[in-house]
């Protein structure tokens, strides 16, 4: 039984180029923990995030790749009716999750810690909704990239979602806290 | 109605009709369609889904609302458990630079098991006896191996970075970070290949494709299980 096979290989390098990106997702995370923990139920908020980005973006890249191998989806016309409609479905469950999940920690320093923070259900409507201009893009890019030049994107684009994904959900919750 | 597929115009018709039909329902014409002109049946779902007379923003989110708000419901519950000792947390700076690492490999981890897993049962590799099954104790084994050595190298990175700050990194907090890292990742591969088998052999007896329902799971019990296991080393040791 040869354990270290092509498929260990595989799984291997994919989990060292997404533990690349979230060691410098949570190096930003300490940098400024000061400006980021200052607000009760932030770790409530983060786990959610980045979990989201990986869904959302991780099944939009997945589409947009079934589409090209099928056909069905040309690499030169981008302004069709899927890939807005994948554009749009994306960046409408960024936003409702981004609403939930602002609701849960609001929730939780009502009833847990008797704390009002109403600014905790604004914080991830605005990281979604900057995460979601910036990602949604760079996914669609990188997908038909990929695809013209003869790779699977199916291989490449899960790290790369999950690597990039942190980084960008911890720049945009800074940026929302700026905001705030 | 089916009409029989003579030339373009009866196919751009018959194609109308198939967005129509509901997606848990087989109808005969997909079929047909695959045999008249041998369009794989891959092709005939994805122009189901997303053809020219569906609303495509309309089918994704139908289909993937409610698995996102539970996958986020659970995130969430495994981010209030730290919270509840976030000073704690916060001060263990290690933990801070490592914690969205830790939380992508257990995802990983998460659908890696749940899609072969998933996979094998499609091919009827999986008997009644699952753990005579030598595919199944090889990814075992694999992604133990994995996760011990890719979470010594979170650890061991996030410790380097940490001692670049104020934060003063001795042997004993080395060895605690080392310890709650592996026991985090070893206990959560258990439960996700367990999670795995019994989830995933009872939707497949339910006639339904695993893969739908195993990944969004076991990421999001990874999720909730490493906020869980982490709060309760962290106040162990710490």
């Amino acid at each position: 039984m040869n354990i270290f096979d092509k498929n260990f290989k595989e799984i291997f390098s994919t989990q060292l180029v997404s533990i690349i990106g979230g060691l410098i997702a949570g190096t930003l995370l300490a940098i400024y923990t000061d400006k980021i923990f200052i607000i009760p139920g932030m770790l409530i908020l983060i786990p959610g995030m980045l979990e989201m980005r990986n869904s959302i973006d991780g099944s939009f890249a997945s589409r947009l790749s079934a589409g090209l191998f099928l056909h069905v989806i040309s690499p030169k016309h981008t302004k069709t009716k899927i890939i807005r409609g994948n554009l749009f479905a994306a960046l409408f469950l960024g936003m409702v999750v981004s609403l939930f999940l602002g609701l849960i920690a609001y929730v939780f320093n009502y009833l847990i810690l008797n704390v009002s923070t109403p600014e905790i259900i604004l914080i991830p409507i605005i990281a979604g909704l900057i995460a979601n201009l910036i990602e949604l893009p760079l996914t669609l890019s990188a997908t038909l990239f990929l695809f013209n030049r003869g790779h699977d994107p199916n291989n490449i684009m899960g790290p790369f979602i999950t690597s990039t994904g942190d980084i960008i959900s911890i720049i945009s919750l800074l940026i929302a806290l700026v905001i705030i | 109605m089916i009409q029989k597929i003579k030339n373009h115009k009866t196919l751009k018709k018959n194609i109308n009709f198939l967005t129509k039909i509901e997606r848990e329902k087989h109808h005969p014409l997909l079929h047909h369609i695959h045999k008249k002109l041998g369009i794989s049946r891959k092709t005939i779902f994805y122009i189901k889904e997303y053809g020219p007379r569906s609303h495509v923003a309309d089918v994704i989110i139908k289909e993937s609302i409610f698995i996102l708000i539970l996958t986020s419901f659970l995130s969430a519950f495994g981010g209030i458990a730290l919270e509840n000792m976030k000073d704690i947390f916060i001060a263990i700076l290690p933990f801070v630079i490592l914690y969205p690492a830790l939380n992508n490999m257990v995802g990983s981890y998460g659908s890696v098991i749940s899609s072969k897993f998933g996979t094998m049962l499609l091919e009827g590799k999986i008997k009644s006896s699952w753990w005579k099954n030598a595919e199944l104790r090889k990814l075992f084994s694999q992604i133990m191996i994995i996760a011990v050595v890719t979470g010594s190298i979170g650890a061991a990175a996030s410790l380097i970075l940490a001692g670049f700050s104020d934060y003063v990194v001795t042997s004993k907090i080395a060895i605690k970070i080392f310890g709650i890292v592996l026991l985090d990742v070893i206990i959560l591969v258990g439960i996700l290949f367990a999670l795995s088998i019994f989830a995933g052999e009872h939707y497949f007896k339910k006639q339904e494709d695993p893969n739908n329902f195993l990944i969004p799971i076991t990421t999001s019990v990874g999720d909730l299980g490493n906020g869980l296991i982490l709060a309760f080393l962290i106040a162990l040791l710490f």
